[in-house]
């Protein structure tokens, strides 16, 4: 080559060498090249390029993640050309951040879940500061309309939300005790003059289902406890913390026969001066066994029918429903605490079964 | 009848078996398979970034959306962050604190993160809560990284000391109180990873209590401290080796209160004065930014003002000032890194401009500001140029602002020596206060056009 033509030959060469691309190639299969430094902002690309040697030619394209398709990748490059400059003050910087942002929820998600694939924390926060902003302040309703969620709780869950999924256990030890109360049911039709024996059935009863909850707040181990002495049980129903009490008490209160109860300060308030006082155990245990002979004098005095199958199956569904959840008051005095106060409302169903109504506009 | 009921019994209880899920879903299904094309990006994300959004949301509205779906039903018990503010009717309704209290012990039973990222804490307290250790104690078994507690009350009610564990957290960063907190530290202070503290309007058991505490962070960066009158300190003793930003404002009062600053490798200060200070600044020599606002400028802050001869971008502002002997000033001291000053001036004290244009070689951008409150009142100063033109008209001031400019006389004069001294001064930016009327504007601003500029690259811009 002679002399001229090298000297008309290099300055291309060096434009191009001067400036370098990095090969992309996002999840709908379309590859571009983008300028390397506005590419080697975001961290997983930087990796890829340094760790792994790709992403300078075509055919070693890197290959983004299944979440950055090629719409999204254009709007993180535009962010990241414009921050990548040095000399940018942070006034500039928030402002066009602000101007970024301005785009519909569906695409925010979208550019979020995109920007952590990439490691790109600074437009993480940026997106997941906008879309806190939308769901601040507005109602489960606004919300679900906004995000197209599912309203798929049922009322009962909404009203008790915290839970484990795995719950086999659990409701293999509820059957067993429904069949055992089933069993005490007969058991009481046809014993029904011997007091005595009817009161040691309940306590045991009781046991059984304090054990349980005892069990819960233990460990999976003390489900096997359900078989042992009634001793045992005893012993540890004495040691056993003071908010399982409570919400026995407070179960034991509900299900004496009130029809409606405004319930949220009074019981409550009932919980927590429990809360403290560990020394309270034995108190609340005396109350426990006291109110349960109220609701055997109850039973006693009344004919011994069908109604009162029901009531008591009604009663023993209804608790154990509660035994399922650690704080069922709890979690309803939060939320409507955090909405000022909402009364709970406990009124009679048509068919005749007890049930806990919440404010209709939780949030 | 018995199994029918023992089945809806069963519908009740949550479920991991998918059939019998089913039959508790079976309305729903229906609908959430219309839905399913609409199913939205968030319903997508994981947990991890649902979480990170809630993060920046108050816990009481990240608790609320756990009643949006079945996603949603845990995910608030998974964030990190744990801000709570009661509202202000807990002020005078005791039920309501009381309230207030047990909902934060749930709220803190009911989070399952092993280590949280920020505890925030704003509520109105008339008796110390009796759960206040416990919270204070999970925080820290937590390793929380910031701590903010805020305290409504007034000075009739006691305030929260805080339990001694806070002032021993091994992974605490970021430290703010406020308002009602006492600071009583007794013991041996260890927060090795502090390196935010806030103290802002809050009472203090003694002078040791403070020197206890700065002596107990080894990495302390950053110190903002806001104190009144009655706080039971009479001494500030800033002396912190590590401290890069400094933030001080004393609120108004008579008493007299010594500031010590020992900081050597202080790069920010931020001062306001309106108490009677008397400063004792050992090395700020590292200091690269200083504005000080003081109500009074009298022969006191000499000491602060010599101190900040290395700063490169000063800005002062004073309302009222007295005369000043500047004993040995200017021979020993010139601020030779000055790039830019900042001189808002209140009843007078103009001549304070003149020094500085003296001992500031090297300055490049003045910026003059004729305090707001001070405007007009006609307790304007007689401003006479010197007889040696400043080195930095001559070589380095490049850009001037007057802000709230006046038709007075000593203004002019100012403007007019400027224009006709600054050699290499490329712009002169004059902003009259709304007051003026518009002909009296345009007169002003043909007089200034009228100045003779010794720079010929000026350019004159007027508002």
């Amino acid at each position: 080559m002679s002399e001229v033509d090298i000297a008309v030959i290099k300055p291309e060469i060096c434009s191009q060498i001067m400036k370098s691309y990095i090969w992309l190639q996002t999840s709908d299969g379309s590859i571009q090249q983008v300028e390397q430094e506005v590419a080697m902002f975001c961290p997983m690309i930087c990796h890829e390029v340094i760790q792994k040697g790709i992403g300078s030619s075509k055919n070693y394209a890197i290959s983004l993640p299944q979440r950055v398709n090629s719409a999204i990748l254009s709007l993180i490059l535009d962010y990241c050309r414009f921050h990548q400059v040095a000399g940018r003050s942070n006034k500039e910087r928030k402002s066009f951040d602000e101007k970024f942002i301005r785009m519909d929820t569906k695409r925010l998600c979208e550019l979020t879940s995109a920007a952590d694939s990439l490691q790109l924390k600074p437009l993480v926060d940026l997106t997941s500061r906008a879309l806190a902003r939308i769901i601040e302040g507005k109602s489960p309703e606004e919300i679900r309309e906004i995000f197209h969620l599912p309203d798929d709780l049922t009322e009962e869950e909404k009203l008790e939300p915290l839970k484990n999924t795995t719950d086999d256990p659990r409701i293999r030890l509820l059957n067993r005790l429904y069949a055992k109360k089933r069993k005490e049911l007969k058991e009481r039709q046809k014993l029904k003059n011997v007091e005595v024996e009817e009161e040691r059935v309940d306590d045991r009863s009781v046991d059984d289902l304090l054990s349980f909850i005892n069990g819960d707040n233990g460990d999976s181990k003390g489900i096997k406890t359900s078989k042992s002495k009634k001793k045992n049980r005893r012993r540890k129903d004495q040691q056993k913390s003071t908010s399982a009490n409570e919400s026995v008490k407070n179960h034991y209160k509900e299900l004496n026969g009130l029809n409606s109860v405004y319930c949220s300060a009074e019981v409550g308030q009932k919980s927590r001066a429990g809360v403290d006082a560990t020394s309270n155990v034995h108190d609340v245990e005396d109350d426990i066994f006291s109110s349960k002979n109220e609701l055997d004098d109850g039973d006693i005095d009344d004919e011994i029918d069908p109604a009162l199958k029901e009531k008591i199956d009604r009663e023993v569904e209804d608790f154990a429903r509660r035994l399922n959840s650690d704080w069922p008051e709890r979690m309803q005095e939060i939320l409507s605490f955090g909405h000022e106060r909402k009364p709970v409302h406990f009124s009679l169903n048509g068919n005749g079964s007890l049930r806990r109504y919440a404010n209709s506009e939780q949030r | 009848m018995f199994d029918a009921l023992f089945t809806h019994f069963l519908l009740l209880l949550p479920m991991a078996n998918s059939a019998i899920q089913e039959i508790n879903v079976s309305s729903k299904i229906r609908r959430s398979s219309d839905e399913e094309v609409r199913i939205d990006g968030i319903s997508r994300l994981p947990d991890v970034l649902i979480q990170h959004i809630l993060s920046f949301l108050s816990t009481k509205e990240a608790m609320a959306t756990s009643i949006l779906s079945k996603r949603w039903l845990p995910v608030w018990t998974s964030v990190p962050v744990i801000d709570l503010q009661d509202s202000p009717s807990c002020r005078t309704d005791s039920s309501l604190r009381l309230r207030f209290e047990h909902f934060v012990t749930r709220v803190l039973i009911l989070n399952k993160m092993a280590c949280l990222d920020k505890f925030c804490l704003k509520f109105n307290m008339v008796d110390r809560p009796s759960c206040v250790e416990t919270w204070f104690w999970d925080a820290v078994s937590r390793d929380v990284k910031e701590l903010d507690i805020t305290i409504h009350g007034t000075q009739s009610f006691p305030f929260l000391k805080l339990p001694f564990i806070v002032f021993t957290a091994k992974t605490m960063q970021v430290l703010k109180l406020s308002n009602g907190v006492e600071l009583h530290v007794t013991g041996t202070v260890s927060l090795p990873c502090l390196k935010v503290l806030h103290l802002v309007w809050i009472k203090y058991s003694s002078n040791e209590s403070v020197s206890r505490l700065f002596a107990g962070c080894h990495v302390l960066q950053e110190l903002v401290l806001r104190k009144y009158v009655s706080d039971n300190t009479s001494i500030s003793d800033v002396s912190i080796q590590t401290l890069k930003i400094l933030s001080i404002r004393f609120a108004t009062g008579r008493r007299k209160h010594q500031l010590k600053i020992n900081a050597p490798i202080l790069e920010y200060l931020n001062l306001e004065d309106n108490l009677g200070l008397e400063f004792d600044l050992e090395d700020v020599s590292s200091l690269v930014e200083a504005n000080v606002s003081v109500t009074w400028l009298e022969n006191r802050h000499i000491p602060l003002l010599k101190a900040l001869c290395n700063a490169k971008f000063v800005s002062l502002h004073w309302d009222w000032h007295s005369k000043m002997t500047w004993h040995n000033f200017r021979p020993h001291r010139l601020f030779r890194n000055l790039v830019r000053l900042e001189l808002s001036v209140g009843y007078g004290g103009w001549n304070m401009l003149s020094l500085f244009l003296e001992i500031s070689d090297n300055l490049q951008v003045l910026v003059l500001t004729k305090n707001d409150n001070c405007r007009g009142l006609g307790l304007e100063c007689r401003w006479k140029p010197q007889k040696n033109v400043p080195e930095c008209l001559l070589s380095s001031l490049e850009r001037v602002e007057f802000k709230g400019y006046e038709e007075v006389a000593y203004q002019l004069r100012m403007v007019k020596y400027i224009l006709k001294n600054a050699r290499v001064l490329k712009m002169m930016d004059i902003c009259t206060n709304g007051d003026l009327p518009l002909e009296s504007k345009v007169d002003v601003l043909k007089k200034l056009l009228m100045f003779t500029r010794c720079s010929n690259a000026c350019q004159l811009r007027f508002n």
